[in-house]
């Protein structure tokens, strides 16, 4: 993994609540380690939903991550 | 499916983001205004396009653009306008902030509406009110619920009888595809990354 880490793209409500647009993960092998480090990094995504994808896919289930993985947050698909 | 001569299209363009500072459907996304490619998936469809938009910078994209009749009201008072200018039975709202939706999928909508007053896209088990077929029938109510200040889209929905239509199946080919741009940030993310 290169040393900044995972890239992370974070759309719409997710990118306000967060206050970023992208940021970068490090030792985080698997979505569902994702899903713990944004717990503690932002505690405010708790309360919210958002989907994650993955190289263009949306991840239903724990998925590996690579450094090479492209990860998007993006909140829920209902309009304007 | 009903007839497609029974359906128009309105896309809601009104208003300004707060977020973008500026019209979101004329936001450059590879040099080209985001509601183009609205408007260009449509037209493929060849259904009666017009836009809601308050902006006068929509009129060049060749259709007809509308002004709400009551203005501040967000997408039902988008709604409200669409009925007012409706020559068919039903409308079609759509955003303009979904670059990356397809005829394929508008398509895909517009064959489940039948009977029910709403038609719409269901993605995660969440109505979307802006990719939505609306009955004219509705008029008096959306005209109530304006008067009432009731302006949640997904409550009108949710109040009435309507047919949901999975989107799912569709997202998980492309998680893109019902994604709204509401930010610069948005748009250079997708611009960026996602070419």
């Amino acid at each position: 993994m290169e040393l900044k880490g995972i890239k992370i793209l974070a759309f719409g409500m997710i990118a306000e609540k967060i206050n970023a647009s992208e940021f970068y993960l490090k030792e985080v092998s698997n979505t569902n380690e994702l899903l713990s480090s944004l717990n503690s990094l932002y505690p405010q995504l708790k309360e919210m939903k958002f989907t994650i994808s993955v190289n263009r896919r949306i991840v239903n289930n724990n998925e590996p991550l690579n450094a090479d993985s492209e990860v998007a947050l993006l909140p829920p698909f209902s309009g304007g | 499916m009903i007839s497609d001569k029974s359906i128009e299209v309105f896309v809601l363009a009104g208003g300004k983001s707060s977020r973008m500072g500026e019209e979101k459907g004329l936001m450059l996304l590879h040099n080209k205004p985001m509601i183009q490619y609205v408007l260009e998936q449509l037209s493929i469809l060849k259904l009666p396009v017009q836009i809601i938009a308050n902006a006068d910078d929509y009129t060049k994209f060749g259709y007809d653009t509308l002004k709400d009749i009551i203005a501040e009201k967000g997408p039902m008072g988008g709604l409200l306008t669409a009925f007012h200018y409706a020559k068919s039975d039903c409308v079609l709202l759509i955003s303009c902030d979904m670059p990356f939706i397809t005829s394929e999928i508008v398509s895909k909508l517009i064959f489940e509406v039948k009977d029910d007053e709403i038609t719409a896209a269901y993605v995660q088990n969440e109505p979307n009110p802006l990719f939505a077929v609306y009955k004219k029938s509705l008029k008096n109510e959306v005209e109530k619920r304006i008067a009432a200040g009731n302006l949640q889209m997904k409550h009108l929905i949710k109040s009435f009888r309507h047919k949901r239509v999975e989107m799912d199946v569709y997202l998980n080919r492309n998680p893109n595809l019902f994604i709204n741009l509401n930010s610069k940030q948005d748009v250079n993310n997708i611009t960026d990354v996602w070419n």
